[in-house]
């Protein structure tokens, strides 16, 4: 694998592509756990970790367990009860060797499974015949994506507190269009690319 | 068992995109053209409604515990299910749609509907609440293509109507791009959102109005 | 076992039952997929052959068509899947070319395509089997204007943001730069076919 081929999926991960702000994948928690500063780096680190693990797990059952097998169309359901287990287990193992760690993002990570971005990424992963470097860089990239962007999206909101704004747009519709201005932005990294 | 009640709540009161703000990821990615919208939406109500069904059944055998690991498994099942089904039968929406079938699996209204409603009340009831709350998801995404193509390319009903070029209401180049772009899709969703609690406020005071005179 | 099997939350039963749901599932899909398995397989055959006649001239004989021969590939280009040499035997006036079948990375996974290529290293005909990009931008790869583009041209193709001559589609730049990298690969296969004879 060569630097080039690294170095364009990792951009291609975290601004052309950007998991949230282009693929719209993720916006739950995006949209969730947005409101302050803390809690969003809380959310974004958690997500990277998860993120990482899965591709690598997902690539290895795919890999060694579902191809052999002839058994691609089980896909789906093997790579969320992958992810479901890896997050459960992430969680206990935490709580039991890194408490300060649990106590940070703890409360994050039961919100994960069901984070589309972290399911998005196995199947992407397959779809492009990644392989494990290239499927962990991916994941990892993916989640400093999604890092980026609810970091930057949480200082907008923590803004919009003091904004004044039509009362019907109170709460979600107002950070749903800001969001959107967030993607507008993003998209002049479209163009972008690397040889 | 309230049918005109959940009728509803699925479609207004508690309509799951716009007012429970669950799964909001194919809402936005996915409602481009009307032959979508429509696709996305029955494949959800279908496997809602399974879903809800078999979940009722099994409320009593499903220990607390491992309730929510239950849930996506038999979500997951169906998921692929309606995937292998529509692959075999509308090729075309299988390959618009994307990674955004298998994608069902997390989109927090099946999951949410399982917990929230199925997981409590008898199989008819939840057979209906499926329905509904799917009827509610599909109706909002065919709102958002209908906007977001009108605007974006000066068409109606791509992907069915008119061979799949849809009708050309006023020519391409006056479209705003920007509409079928993401930022459409978050601009779009919140008007909608804001229209419907700008609604919602209004009868709420009307009520309130009338309860004091 | 009876006994613990009363108490839910005991272990035996959680992993009793979390199993039994499972396998009832895996098993309720493998039956789904054994019926459909072999529907979607052939709706795949029927849309490539599909493209790979498209990118063809209309046959002399339309019934029988080309004759199609996979040939071997050599060269070390990943995005090249099948080269096959396309002939039409009844044709008084003996023609034959190549069809390359080529899929390179787009926004949202492969995109499959089918390249037709005469002898003179001339782009003839493209088409796209499959794909899943963003419906709306990318998605309209698959229209003529575009693929259009490509027909009649040889040696390497650009898109014009790199300045090249393809017209990129309008906000989908990865998209159109991946069908102009699979046209080039398809060029390219042909040639080193043709060297070696």
């Amino acid at each position: 694998m060569s630097f080039t081929g690294i170095l364009s999926i990792s951009l291609g991960a975290i601004l052309v592509e950007n998991f949230i702000l282009v693929q719209f994948l993720g916006i739950c928690p995006f949209m969730g756990v947005s409101k302050k500063m803390d809690t969003a780096t809380g959310m974004g680190l958690a997500v990277i970790f998860v993120m990482a693990l899965a591709s690598m797990f997902c690539w290895v059952v795919n890999e060694f367990l579902l191809v052999p097998l002839g058994l691609e169309y089980m896909q789906t359901l093997a790579y969320i009860l992958v992810i479901a287990s890896l997050v459960q287990f992430v969680e206990m193992f935490l709580q039991k060797f890194i408490p300060s760690l649990y106590t940070a993002l703890g409360i994050y990570l039961p919100l994960i499974t069901t984070n589309c971005a972290v399911l998005g990424v196995a199947l992407l992963n397959t779809q492009k015949g990644y392989n494990f470097i290239e499927s962990v860089v991916y994941g990892v990239t993916g989640g400093v994506g999604f890092l980026l962007a609810i970091v930057l999206f949480a200082s907008v909101r923590e803004r919009m507190e003091f904004a004044d704004y039509p009362k019907a747009f109170e709460g979600f519709p107002i950070a749903l269009i800001s969001a959107g201005l967030i993607a507008l932005a993003f998209m002049g990294f479209s163009g972008l690319k690397i040889w | 068992m309230n049918v005109k009640k959940q009728f509803k709540e699925g479609l207004i009161t508690q309509n799951p995109v716009l007012v429970q703000l669950l799964g909001m990821c194919s809402t936005m990615a996915i409602t481009t053209t009307l032959f979508n919208g429509l696709g996305m939406g029955l494949s959800v109500l279908i496997i809602l409604t399974c879903c809800n069904i078999v979940i009722a059944l099994l409320r009593k055998v499903i220990p607390s515990k491992i309730r929510i690991a239950a849930y996506v498994v038999v979500i997951a099942g169906f998921v692929t299910i309606v995937d292998l089904i529509i692959q075999a039968f509308v090729p075309a929406l299988s390959s618009s749609l994307g990674v955004f079938i298998p994608l069902i699996v997390v989109n927090c209204i099946i999951l949410g509907r399982a917990e929230a409603f199925a997981s409590k009340n008898s199989v008819g009831a939840s057979a209906l609440d499926g329905i509904f709350q799917g009827l509610g998801y599909t109706v909002v995404l065919v709102i958002m293509c209908v906007i977001r193509e009108f605007l974006g390319k000066g068409t109606f009903g791509g992907g069915i109507l008119n061979g799949g070029a849809g009708i050309q209401i006023f020519p391409e180049e006056y479209g705003a791009l920007l509409m079928i772009l993401p930022f459409g899709g978050f601009l779009t969703l919140g008007c909608l959102i804001a229209f419907v609690q700008w609604a919602l406020r209004r009868a709420e005071n009307k009520k309130k109005e009338e309860v004091e005179k | 076992m009876t006994e613990a099997y009363k108490n839910p939350n005991s272990m035996p039963r959680l992993v009793l039952t979390l199993f039994a749901i499972t396998a009832v599932t895996s098993l309720l899909l493998g039956l789904v997929n054994y019926i459909t398995k072999d529907i979607i397989r052939k709706q795949q055959e029927e849309k490539e052959a599909a493209a790979m006649a498209f990118v063809l001239p209309p046959a002399i004989n339309e019934e029988t068509g080309y004759s199609f021969t996979e040939l071997e590939y050599t060269g070390s280009d990943a995005i090249v899947e099948k080269v096959f040499k396309a002939e039409d035997l009844l044709s008084s006036q003996y023609a034959s070319y190549y069809v390359v079948l080529v899929s390179p990375s787009g926004f949202g996974g492969e995109i499959n395509m089918a390249v037709g290529i005469d002898r003179n290293k001339t782009v003839i005909g493209v088409s796209i089997i499959s794909m899943s990009e963003t419906s709306g931008l990318g998605s309209n790869a698959s229209s003529p204007g575009f693929l259009n583009q490509y027909v009649g041209g040889s040696g390497e193709f650009a898109v014009s943001k790199d300045g090249g001559e393809i017209d990129a589609l309008t906000g989908a730049t990865v998209t159109s730069r991946a069908v102009t990298a699979g046209v080039n690969s398809a060029l390219k296969a042909v040639s080193i076919l043709d060297k070696e004879g």
